[in-house]
């Protein structure tokens, strides 16, 4: 134990009995010993006066005033955090579903043959047929692979069109995209490539 | 009736409902609280601001106090946590604002202090203070000037009394040579 360590120890009085009448016989006939010492004691003395200090009442008075007042603003910080949070939340939720209500609508304006023939009365169905009879202009649209007989087959089988109507109505691809846009007539036709191959 | 028995009823009473309760808890401890920030944080305006967030913690967290320990030590520990993180806290944007030391002279703010010729000393030792790092200040504060054993210092800051005892040898070394230099 060096000397700094003794005298601490002896100041907080952490040394056995024997250690500390040995320091204190020290302490008479060492004089750097003596003068080291009493710095320590000067120091410890100093913090004990200090510790009786006492804060200016009027101070200690306003405190808890100040706290209430922050108390409260804290409540109202709350109560106006939570709403946020709320009409937040209710926001996302309105916004989700105006997407997914976005995205499943522009889904089904997806040009779709059996629904659409589904969606035709026989009526309708005959209208159609019908005036498909008429001389129109056509685009020729075929991919390479794929012939005219292939194509007008897969548009029978897509409209389900009856054995009956086929003997009646002879038809074909061509005929059937007389009349609609350009993009409509792509469409058509690559949904039924992509259906069949 | 002992001093705990006395603050164990006052927060049944407070958690019971009754606001009175807690603000009579409160003054009996306020100037302790303050007195350990200041010390650690050398400045009014922080001591300030760390009563009054050791207040509202209080105030929150009173229903979770397991009357297993002294309410002193459980105000104690979260004084301490609050005074060591804004320690922190100041010490990181002194490094990102590339600013000087704050000055702690703490002009405008002396007359908290009731006694004058108590300022001086006060004002002196407080410098010296916060010289020592943060570790050792907690440790030569809590021994000298909140008389707690090192049990208590243990199950406030978690640290071994080995541990314990290692620092606050090296904080009064310190403060000795701090004064010595000082004059």
């Amino acid at each position: 134990m060096d000397r700094t360590e003794r005298i601490i120890k002896y100041i907080e009085d952490e040394l056995t009995f024997v250690e500390r009448s040995k320091f204190e016989e020290e302490l008479k006939n060492s004089f750097e010993l003596k003068k080291e010492f009493e710095k320590y004691v000067q120091l410890k003395n100093d913090t004990i006066t200090l510790k009786g200090v006492k804060l200016d009442k009027n101070y200690l008075d306003s405190i808890i005033p100040e706290f209430r007042k922050r108390l409260q603003s804290s409540k109202s910080r709350g109560i106006k955090f939570s709403l946020g949070y709320a009409f937040g939340i209710m926001l996302a939720f309105i916004l989700s579903i105006a997407v997914v209500n976005y995205y499943l609508s522009s889904k089904s304006e997806s040009t779709d043959l059996p629904e659409f023939a589904e969606s035709l009365s026989d009526s309708q169905r005959m209208e159609l047929l019908e005036s498909l009879e008429t001389e129109l202009n056509s685009t020729e649209l075929f991919s390479g692979n794929v012939s005219v007989n292939e194509i007008d087959r897969l548009i029978n089988a897509e409209l389900e069109i009856s054995s009956e109507v086929l003997e009646s109505y002879d038809i074909a691809y061509d005929d059937l995209i007389v009349g609609l846009e350009q993009d409509e007539v792509n469409k058509i036709y690559n949904e039924i490539l992509s259906r069949n191959f | 009736m002992n001093s705990n028995t006395e603050d164990y009823e006052l927060i049944r009473d407070f958690l019971s409902g009754n606001e009175q309760s807690f603000n009579i808890l409160a003054r009996k401890y306020q100037e302790k609280v303050y007195w350990h920030a200041r010390r650690m944080l050398g400045d009014h305006d922080d001591a300030h601001e760390i009563v009054q967030q050791v207040l509202l913690v209080m105030h929150s967290k009173l229903n979770t106090f397991n009357f297993s320990s002294s309410i002193y030590t459980w105000i104690y520990k979260i004084t301490s946590t609050r005074s060591l993180n804004l320690l922190k806290k100041r010490k990181l944007k002194r490094y990102f604002t590339f600013s000087e030391n704050k000055n702690f002279e703490n002009i405008g703010h002396e007359n908290v202090i009731a006694d004058i010729e108590a300022r001086e000393k006060f004002n002196k030792m407080e410098k010296l203070l916060l010289k020592l790092p943060s570790k050792q200040r907690e440790i030569f504060v809590m021994r000298n000037y909140d008389d707690l054993s090192y049990d208590k210092i243990s199950m406030i800051t978690g640290k071994s009394i080995g541990a314990l005892k290692a620092n606050y040898f090296h904080a009064f070394r310190k403060m000795k040579e701090l004064m010595e230099k000082d004059g």
